[in-house]
């Protein structure tokens, strides 16, 4: 078999970044491949830099790898000068650990994280010389799968897909790869590949797109997805597919010895998972209802894996990572031992997601007792009627007082996120957003004064636009058209005359683009075929995105892009993703949708009672460590 | 504590910069569990200082480095212990206690030796020595670096004091060319342009060059010269002297 990275060897001094494509890094795992039943190539659908810097993929690499009869290797997109050189010389993608080229492995599996990587995937699967979609691919071929939030609704990439998890992958994944290994062990090797996906169909978890049918209407409205028989099992597919569950996150694997690189990635850093799950009930976020439960780890794990990070990778900071990290139950204990343990080596603690409250101001200033970098804090609206309307449980004057605590600690520049378009909002709220900010300004400066510091609280406004996500309360609400949201922005740009305010905002196409797949059926996948064969590549990456090349795509399949996007489904549709159970309770999205619509909030359940979201019982649910207090 | 390492920029590390290499460098010491002292102020670093940033793409065999603790260990344990935290793009070599007062390795060294390989099939190594007679017996040597479109011409300098001697040998199928280099504040050269001039010089094609190593970072005084530290201290001196026939 061959090494391609010695095929790339004396071309590597023409391209950017070489050491992106070499592995090699501390702390890699390279098995031996003859002592493996299954090979499994770990493929992220961007550069390396952003695919290392993705905790997802450490936890993977450690949950197969730590199973001696699996492997996993690693590849990332090429960047687009590496793509030309490797088109050039015929040499296909490879994994970094061996060399080898992407159709040796037994299965190759994507991370879905999001909407705007769907044609680096299928730009991969070309440069791996992978049949493109699934249909096409044979017994010979490798499986191609998929995982992570997007997989909340893959019907999109459907058609590319032999099999997809749902849930949580290190539950999952090793267990899927063990039984293609079981599989080809049984056939000298070969594989029987319906027989195998309908195998796999039976894990639990895992989707098989190739055994459902979407159907459709006269006018073109899903009306059903339809379980097919499956091959030599004389049944059908599952009508519904239950996402897989980590009951215990305390016990659970996690990378204390993760892949160090030597190039600089985006998050340079060790990450420590410190709970999953978030159930604060943002009605737009998608993360908070699909990894629900809230589970915590204990402050005593994640001390003995702080150590063992530190030991195993040399890093100078370390991130804890959730989706509400301030919303662990022993946060103050588990930042203060960090805090001793690491402080005489220079080692300095990060909490990336922060709620706008005094006790984040505390956290952050036990972190940060010397340098105040910026603080970021997300009240998504700029009035409390919109606020409500998402279940942003925040006020405007704790907004204020946070802001008070933190200028007094010692912060001068705060960032602040926003979104338009959220369901029922009109200019009243949008002006709001270039109020609080105003307030939010000479609240600070005011206390600057005070305390007799000179200049002015900076603040930093950024605006996205509203996406409506799959599993949802507001999976039905069809989003703002184009003209809107440009009136709205522009609305804002004059409006904000404050120069201590800087403004920023979101390209409203690749916010449409985004709803579009995120709500996407299969009549989508040739545009994302089309696409992808007119160059679109990392359309994430400004310079690189190519609307017009987008635009015609859509043209050519006969779709309409803005009508997709701002669709309002009925609450009695069949959605693409109906048949996927994030163990959510459906009627919980509609009550919270009603609730939305009547401006009433409804509060966390780990604090004021449960509000049946339906995630809760024999398969798990919350775990906490300490006392529950809403702070 | 102050200690000097001797080490080793591997195949596996050709491509890092020197940035890469510090912050690798750095997270080496502390895996190893290195009592490193740090400079004071907001944003506070490790004491190291390095005695040459090397350039993307070449090794290094005998690299040096000096770095500041806050209190003393046993270098023995010390060494075993940075050996062992090493990744694969760096390799120790030895480690010493040096002087807390000395002078920096960056204002020590001035003379760096490289070696590099290139394909024998179209130029002749007679050609490559009778290139590098004519143009080592040339009183002046004007470098005239690329003009880059929309950058500022950088004047010509003379540069044949920087070049000390080369050498060229024949390697299985490649020939091999060791050159001692001059490195100094004023102006620097390196083994690709040494390289481009030897070829106008010869009358042949510039190939590119590959493999191409520092292997030793020098000390010159007064015609002689050492290595900061290290066991081959005199095998460095042989091949300095050797070359230094021309």
């Amino acid at each position: 078999m061959n090494n391609w990275k010695q095929d790339i060897e004396p071309f590597l001094n023409d391209i950017s970044k070489p050491q992106r494509y070499l592995g090699g890094e501390l702390n890699e795992i390279v098995k031996d491949w003859t002592a493996v039943s299954c090979r499994f190539l770990f493929a992220f659908p961007d550069v390396y830099e952003v695919g290392m810097s993705h905790l997802g993929l450490q936890i993977l690499y450690e949950a197969v790898n730590q199973t001696p009869e699996l492997l996993m290797e690693r590849t990332f997109a090429p960047w687009t000068d590496m793509e030309a050189l490797l088109r050039r010389e015929s040499i296909p993608l490879f994994g970094l650990e061996s060399g080898r080229e992407a159709a040796d492995y037994d299965c190759i599996g994507f991370t879905l994280q999001h909407e705007m990587s769907y044609t680096n995937i299928l730009n991969m699967l070309s440069l791996g010389n992978i049949p493109l979609w699934a249909a096409e691919r044979g017994d010979e071929d490798i499986l191609v799968i998929a995982g992570g939030p997007c997989a909340s609704n893959p019907e999109p990439l459907a058609p590319f897909l032999d099999a997809v998890i749902l849930g949580e992958g290190e539950v999952l994944l090793p267990r899927l790869l063990q039984t293609i290994g079981n599989h080809k062990a049984c056939r000298g090797g070969k594989m029987d590949r319906k027989a195998l996906l309908a195998e796999l169909a039976g894990l639990g978890g895992v989707y098989v797109p190739s055994f459902y049918e979407p159907v459709y209407d006269a006018a073109g409205e899903l009306t059903a997805i339809m379980p097919l028989e499956m091959p030599g099992m004389e049944r059908k597919a599952p009508a519904m597919i239950k996402k897989a569950r980590l009951k215990d996150l305390d016990s659970a694997c996690f990378p204390t010895a993760p892949l160090v690189p030597y190039i600089e990635v985006v998050h340079d850093r060790m990450m420590l998972e410190i709970l999953r799950g978030c159930t604060r009930g943002c009605r737009f976020c998608q993360a908070g209802m699909i990894y629900r439960p809230v589970r915590e780890r204990s402050c005593e794990t994640l001390l003995r894996q702080a150590d063992a990070l530190k030991k195993h990778t040399g890093h100078n900071e370390i991130s804890l990572t959730s989706l509400s990290s301030s919303d662990h139950t022993c946060i103050k204990e588990l930042v203060h031992n960090l805090m001793e343990n690491f402080e005489g080596e220079q080692i300095s603690v990060s909490l990336p997601s922060l709620r706008a409250n005094h006790f984040s101001v505390e956290l952050a200033n036990e972190i940060q007792k010397v340098r105040k970098t910026g603080f970021t804090f997300a009240p998504e609206a700029g009035t409390q009627r919109l606020r409500d309307v998402i279940n942003k449980g925040v006020t405007e004057e704790a907004l204020l007082q946070t802001i008070e605590h933190a200028v007094q600690a010692g912060w001068s520049q705060v960032k602040l996120y926003f979104m338009v378009g959220l369901p029922t909002e009109t200019m009243e709220d949008v002006d709001g957003i270039a109020a609080l900010c105003e307030k939010v300004v000479r609240r600070g400066t005011q206390v600057m004064k005070e305390k007799g510091r000179f200049g002015a609280l900076k603040v930093t406004a950024s605006v996205s636009n509203f996406v409506p996500k799959a599993h949802t309360p507001f999976q039905w609400s069809g989003q703002d058209t184009q003209e809107v949201f440009k009136a709205k922005h522009a609305y804002l740009r004059q409006r904000i005359r404050d120069r201590r305010i800087s403004y920023h905002y979101h390209d409203p196409f690749t916010s449409m683009l985004e709803a579009v797949f995120a709500r996407g059926d299969r009549r989508l996948a040739v545009v994302i075929a089309k696409a992808t064969e007119k160059g679109c590549r990392f359309d994430s990456w400004t310079e690189q995105f190519k609307g017009e090349a987008w635009k015609t795509a859509f043209e050519e399949s006969g779709l309409d892009m803005q009508a997709l996007a701002s669709k309002t489904f009925q609450l009695t549709a069949v959605l693409p993703w109906s048949h996927l159970d994030y163990g959510i309770d459906p009627d919980f999205l509609k009550r919270e949708q009603a609730l939305a619509f009547k401006e009433t909030i409804t509060p966390d359940c780990r604090y004021h009672g449960c509000s049946r979201c339906g995630i809760c019982g024999p398969e798990g649910g919350l775990v906490l460590f300490g006392k529950a207090e809403d702070l | 504590m102050r200690i000097r390492l001797r080490y080793e920029k591997t195949e596996a590390g050709r491509f890092l910069s020197h940035l890469d290499l510090a912050r690798t460098m750095e997270r080496t010491l502390r895996r190893a569990e290195v009592p490193l002292a740090f400079s004071e102020g907001f944003n506070p670093h490790p004491k190291m200082s390095f005695a040459s940033a090397l350039a993307v793409g070449i090794t290094g065999e005998n690299e040096f480095l000096d770095v500041e603790l806050r209190r003393r260990v046993n270098p023995e344990k010390l060494e075993q212990a940075i050996r062992e935290a090493m990744p694969p793009a760096l390799k120790l070599k030895q480690l010493e206690e040096i002087p807390m007062q000395g002078k920096s390795l960056s204002a020590s060294i001035n003379l760096a030796v490289y070696r590099f390989l290139v394909s024998a099939g179209r130029i002749h190594e007679a050609d490559v020595r009778a290139g590098i007679d004519r143009m080592l017996a040339a009183a002046e040597l004007w470098r005239q670096p690329k003009i880059k479109p929309g950058k500022k011409p950088i004047p010509a300098k003379e540069v044949r004091g920087l070049i000390r001697w080369i050498t060229v040998s024949p390697e299985n199928g490649w020939l091999k060319l060791e050159m001692a280099l001059v490195m100094s504040n004023m102006a620097q050269l390196r083994p690709q342009e040494v390289w481009a001039m030897l070829a106008d010089f010869g009358g042949f094609e510039a190939d590119a060059i590959r493999q191409v190593c520092r292997t030793g970072l020098y000390i010159e005084e007064d015609g002689k010269a050492y290595m900061p530290m290290g066991g081959d201290h005199r095998d460095a001196q042989r091949d300095f002297n050797e070359g230094g026939g021309h």
